[in-house]
């Protein structure tokens, strides 16, 4: 770096983006997929993440496949299943119970 | 978000006027104008999808029914048939999907990502053509060892129950077969795209949207455009990277890559003047939020019984008062507001869930960003470390169910659950996208929990007043209500639809108005929020939020706790208590 750049704030301020950009396309380029093709279990999952097309980066169930599939894969097998112990059952209330018990419980003895 | 360096605490009385002056306010307005919209175009073709599930029962429906013991070929084409019922497949719903896309996958050809020319789909698809004839004739294969085999336990009246477990193993590896063809197969149907016209397009559409509302709330819409050319233009950009392929394999999304590029432009030459009145993060962030709400479905959280509520649903709020109570209590950590943004995102469902709890307590920008940094490093470690102990130390019986719950329960972002729970098999990703997607419709809950105690405890406690319920209601953020309301409506709609014929919901909302809607934009909000944060986010406060590694040790301490409440509800659950339903999956 010349001197007249250091000394330059603008001049620096642009280097470090330039610096910054340059390390996101070594992490893209180079890093990245040797790690990729180097670590077998990184390989094999980009290998599924491809195959089958699923947004690893989704934040929430309804940008990945695998939720609604996933749901109507369930509820028909159990739907199927004919089992009493599925559905709105009182083990199932239960469930729902406890969560707002414990936000109670935290609410009272918790967050003082 | 406070503002600045200190939390801003709204002094003052409710006045009327803040429905149209306050951008909590104009979130719920344009958030429910998005969704009506959608529903005017999607609702009135509710007939032609009921004729497909119709249709699907009428072709198959006798089939599937022939035995509950085990799942036939024709109750998983029954199945595959009712699926193609979407609402957002019709005309106007590609034309808006196409229309609000944001870059395409690309690897080494940035071009990749805006332009693809016709001979270029064309060698493509040819390309993935011949992929595809492989995993046919592999689906075509698994197929008529799965039919023989199913042949062979219906002429045992399937009361055989060797015969049993070898046509449903055979089934099971034909759908495999046919996942991994169908996937092959949508890689035959490359079309060439020229993305930039539309991006342009939608930026315009995007400016009008939010700036009519800000020149109301006092912001000339002139300086509101200049300004959201630029952060729609970095929006992209994040989009563009988080869509290459090695970024996408890492599970690097588009909230890192909008944080970073916006810090890196902030922290570098400046954020310009002139962009500032656009860097509007809680007023994206809070449409968005609204919009998210639609997707929060409660008949959802029936999808696999009671042993999902249990793992879903109490493990989470135990996690997230241990940990909070740990945070407070243990490690004295100096921001409330970091502590909860952190217990949610690391208990609940990482980058989504910390966005609704940051907003609900009114949390920094520098903290939601710490939070979401937290998340996505654990996020990317979990994403392969988990599938590995699984296959390696799970007994191979357990792999699938008990796994994929762990999984589900424990890794934040719903995308690496699923890349996490597809390397495993099939079912494992089922059972976890599921639990994930049980535990996402807990953000409301959660939300509006916090909501409550910061304005009620917190906000008391720091401008040391005590406040009536008049206060309560000046103070507690809207759109959160907003929120709720467009989840307790969508709910509704979606049961009644269920109501009419089993699948229409999923066909009209899930497939319809939200998926072919609100989903559209709802990513292009957070990703203007997440720029406005980082435009407006100084590198040297975030480092001061970090100090002492407290926030490190915080979501440590809580991911630990949840890897081992989640792991033992779940064999309790699956293995102990409901044995039976659990061997129906």
């Amino acid at each position: 770096m010349s001197t007249a750049m250091i000394n330059n704030p603008r001049a620096k301020s642009w280097g470090k983006l330039v610096f910054f950009s340059f390390l996101i396309w070594v992490f893209g380029w180079v890093v990245g997929p040797y790690i990729e093709k180097n670590i077998p279990i990184y390989n094999q999952i980009t290998q599924v993440v491809e195959e089958r097309d699923i947004d690893s980066a989704a934040y929430m169930y309804m940008d990945t496949v695998g939720s609604y599939d996933g749901e109507y894969y369930l509820t028909d097998s159990f739907k199927h299943s004919n089992r009493d112990d599925y559905g709105m059952t009182k083990a199932f209330f239960a469930g729902i119970i406890s969560c707002f018990l414990i936000l109670g419980f935290g609410w009272r003895f918790i967050l003082e | 978000m406070a503002e600045g360096s200190g939390i801003v605490v709204d002094q003052g009385r409710w006045a009327w006027s803040e429905m149209w002056k306050k951008e909590d306010w104009w979130a719920i307005w344009i958030g429910f104008f998005l969704l009506i919209a959608a529903m005017v175009v999607y609702f009135p073709h509710s007939g032609e999808m009921k004729e497909i599930i119709n249709k699907a029962d009428a072709k198959y429906g006798q089939d599937a029914q022939r035995t509950t013991v085990i799942k036939t070929i024709a109750w998983h084409k029954l199945s595959d048939a009712k699926k193609k019922a979407e609402a957002r497949k019709i005309s106007a719903g590609n034309w808006l999907s196409s229309f609000t896309a944001k870059t395409h996958k690309w690897t080494d050809n940035p071009l990749n990502a805006f332009f693809m020319s016709k001979e270029k789909a064309d060698a493509k698809a040819e390309k993935a053509k011949v992929k595809y004839a492989v995993k046919k004739s592999t689906e075509d294969s698994t197929f008529a060892l799965a039919l023989a085999a199913e042949k062979l336990a219906e002429a045992a009246g399937f009361s055989d129950t060797a015969l049993n477990s070898a046509a449903s193993a055979s089934i099971d590896k034909w759908r495999d077969a046919k996942l991994a063809a169908d996937a092959a197969k949508k890689k035959t149907k490359v079309k060439p795209y020229n993305q930039i016209g539309k991006l342009i397009g939608l930026g315009v559409f995007f400016c009008i949207l939010f700036g009519i509302p800000m020149s109301v709330m006092g912001v000339p819409f002139k300086k509101f455009a200049m300004g959201f050319a630029f952060v729609y233009a970095v929006a992209v950009l994040a989009w563009f990277f988080s869509y290459q392929s090695t970024m996408k394999h890492y599970g690097i999304g588009y909230a890192a890559w909008a944080i970073f590029l916006g810090m890196l432009i902030s922290n570098t030459v400046g954020t310009p003047k002139w962009a500032m009145p656009a860097v509007q993060t809680e007023y994206y962030i809070k449409t968005g939020l609204v919009l998210l709400g639609a997707k929060i479905l409660f008949e959802k959280i029936i999808t696999i019984g009671t042993a999902g509520i249990f793992v879903a649903w109490v493990v989470t709020p135990t996690v997230w008062m241990v940990t909070y109570w740990f945070g407070q209590k243990i490690i004295n950590m100096p921001s409330k507001r970091l502590n909860a943004v952190i217990c949610s995102d690391m208990s609940v469902c990482g980058v989504s869930a910390a966005i609704a709890a940051a907003s609900a307590c009114r949390a920094k920008k520098e903290e939601l960003t710490l939070a979401v940094g937290l998340s996505l490093v654990f996020t990317a470690i979990m994403m392969i470390v988990m599938p590995a102990v699984i296959k390696g130390t799970f007994p191979v019986d357990k792999q699938m169910v008990l796994g994929g719950a762990w999984m589900g329960g424990t890794i934040d972002a719903s995308g690496a659950v699923a890349a996490a729970g597809a390397f495993l098999g099939e079912k494992a990703l089922y059972v976890a996208a599921t639990i994930k997607m049980i535990q996402n419709v807990l953000i409301g809950v959660i939300a509006f929990f916090i909501a409550l105690y910061f304005t009620t405890r917190v906000e008391v406690e720091e401008t040391g007043a005590k406040v009536g319920l008049g206060e309560i209601w000046f103070r507690f953020p809207k759109f959160v209500i907003g929120f709720m309301a467009a989840s307790v409506i969508f709910s509704m709609i979606y049961s009644g639809f269920n109501a009419e014929v089993d699948g229409l919901g999923r066909a009209m909302i899930d497939k319809g108005t939200i998926k072919g809607g609100s989903d559209l934009f709802r990513g292009w909000f957070f990703t203007l929020s997440f720029v406005s944060i980082g435009l407006a986010t100084n590198f040297r406060e975030l480092k001061e939020h970090f100090k002492g590694g407290k926030p490190l040790i915080l979501y440590a301490f809580g991911q630990s706790l949840n890897l081992v409440l989640t792991l033992v509800m779940a064999y309790i659950m699956f293995y102990v208590i409901f044995p039976e339903l659990t061997a129906t999956i």
